[in-house]
């Protein structure tokens, strides 16, 4: 991912309007993360607005400008886990509904279409918040288990284990 | 290993209808960063949050009050009775006002956990409704005249509250993850890093709170290096436990190599030791 290093700079300066800009590069893949592992729309975006807050008052931390979407990704995965530890004395809600936006890409087959992403999505709602996490960071991010491991702060073993456990789940559940 | 192999038609199918599905999301105006700037200049309002707010302020200024009367209570009963009286009935207190410590804003958990030393610690399983079973924990805490029973149960972790710190436990089955929070400074992370072996429990010993794992191993298997104990450093980086803060007991027999993960709650800072029994 390219990242303007200029942004970077002046982010660190304290530039609400250069972060906006770089934020612009990784919102859309901040949000679905938040999505997959939180399960709906609120809960998301909440994590999504603390994680900006975060990076941009810890973006002097950041070492590398190319590792800036890695970097918020861990930010969030951060922000995303004490969401689910807030889920002690409520529910979690995983809504299907927050997921499918049917007017955002007509298909030919509309019915058939939703029907699989449906229980797509209800397969992901069997699986762990954590096995979430990793399964999009890999599937719709490619990142290697060595990158989640450092994204995730868990050992690549066990990133690794989870993330076949997650594939064998899901290939079960949506009868793959 | 690579887990962007797709010769598995499984996996690549799964692959294609996660981005099928992905392509579909739609990303609310909240969640971009034009409206999201804007919370930079002001405070952030979330309803959820200011419901707990309130709810915990009540249950701490309930808490509070609960704890003058048994103190006052207690200095007026014979010294044989009233420690025990009294922690019975702040027991009962907390678990009838269903204190949610975990999900409590900083500011109020502060007030509500005065006390850090004392403690004892109980783990056992819940169900949380979604088919998994979780780990609960059930810690009491003993402050002075009072005690403070607090229940809690988290999806896959512990999360243990302290005066100073937040500690998140998540066990991993083949490895535990931790993250310490910074309860003074609203909440922020303050370490987070791994340790490997299966989890075994959370202890409080005064000023340290201290994390178990374990591994079944051999002696020989330690000694000829077929066994590497490792855990990670806060840059997430496996570091091997040093041989130095390996106590190999006398006449081990039980195979058993126990980790322990001590962290001194008011630093935050932790180490490394382990014990083959």
């Amino acid at each position: 991912m390219d990242v303007d290093v200029g942004l970077v700079e002046r982010s660190r300066a304290g530039d609400k309007a250069a972060f906006a800009e770089l934020y612009e590069l990784v919102q859309n893949d901040m949000y679905k993360f938040a999505l997959y592992t939180l399960g709906n729309r609120e809960d998301a975006e909440d994590a999504v607005a603390d994680t900006f807050v975060d990076a941009f008052r810890g973006i002097s931390k950041l070492r590398e400008p190319a590792a800036f979407k890695g970097w918020m990704f861990r930010i969030l995965s951060i922000r995303c886990k004490k969401a689910v530890g807030g889920y002690i004395k409520r529910k979690n809600t995983f809504d299907i509904e927050d997921f499918l936006d049917t007017a955002a890409l007509p298909s030919e087959n509309v019915e058939a279409d939703a029907a699989e992403n449906v229980t797509l999505v209800k397969a992901l709602g069997e699986l762990s918040s954590d096995e979430r996490m990793i399964i999009s960071l890999s599937a719709l991010h490619g990142y290697t288990t060595k990158e989640i491991s450092d994204i995730i702060g868990k050992p690549q073993g066990t990133v690794g284990s989870k993330l076949n456990r997650s594939y064998k789940k899901l290939r079960e559940m949506i009868g793959g | 290993m690579s887990v962007n192999d797709e010769n598995d038609d499984g996996i690549k199918l799964v692959n294609e209808r996660l981005r099928s599905l992905d392509e579909r999301i739609d990303v609310p105006e909240a969640a971009k960063a034009s409206e999201l700037v804007k919370k930079l200049d002001g405070g952030r309002k979330k309803q959820g949050r200011v419901l707990n707010f309130r709810i915990i302020g009540t249950a701490a200024a309930a808490l509070l009050t609960v704890a003058v009367v048994a103190a006052v209570w207690k200095a007026a009963l014979p010294k044989y009775s009233a420690t025990q009286n009294a922690t019975g009935y702040m027991a009962e207190q907390a678990d009838s006002s269903e204190i949610s410590v975990a999900a409590a804003p900083e500011e109020n958990q502060q007030e509500m956990m005065q006390a850090d030393s004392g403690g004892s610690t109980q783990l056992r399983n819940a169900d949380d409704g979604y088919g998994d079973i979780k780990t609960k924990l059930e810690a009491m805490f003993e402050a002075g005249t009072a005690a403070e029973k607090v229940d809690k149960s988290v999806t896959d972790e512990d999360t243990l509250q302290y005066k100073y710190r937040e500690i998140s436990v998540e066990d991993d089955g083949d490895s535990v993850s931790v993250l310490i929070y910074d309860k003074e400074n609203g909440g922020a992370l303050l370490k987070g890093f791994w340790v490997q072996g299966e989890y075994s429990g959370a202890q409080e010993n005064g000023p340290t709170v201290t994390i178990e794992t374990n591994f079944a191993v051999t002696k020989s298997m330690l000694e000829e290096g077929q066994f590497v104990p490792l855990y990670s450093g806060e840059d997430n980086l496996p570091v091997q436990i040093s041989s130095e803060n390996i106590t190999v007991a006398d006449g081990a027999s039980k195979a058993v190599f126990t980790v322990y993960v001590d962290i001194d709650l008011e630093s935050g800072n932790y180490s490394v030791r382990a014990v083959l029994g």
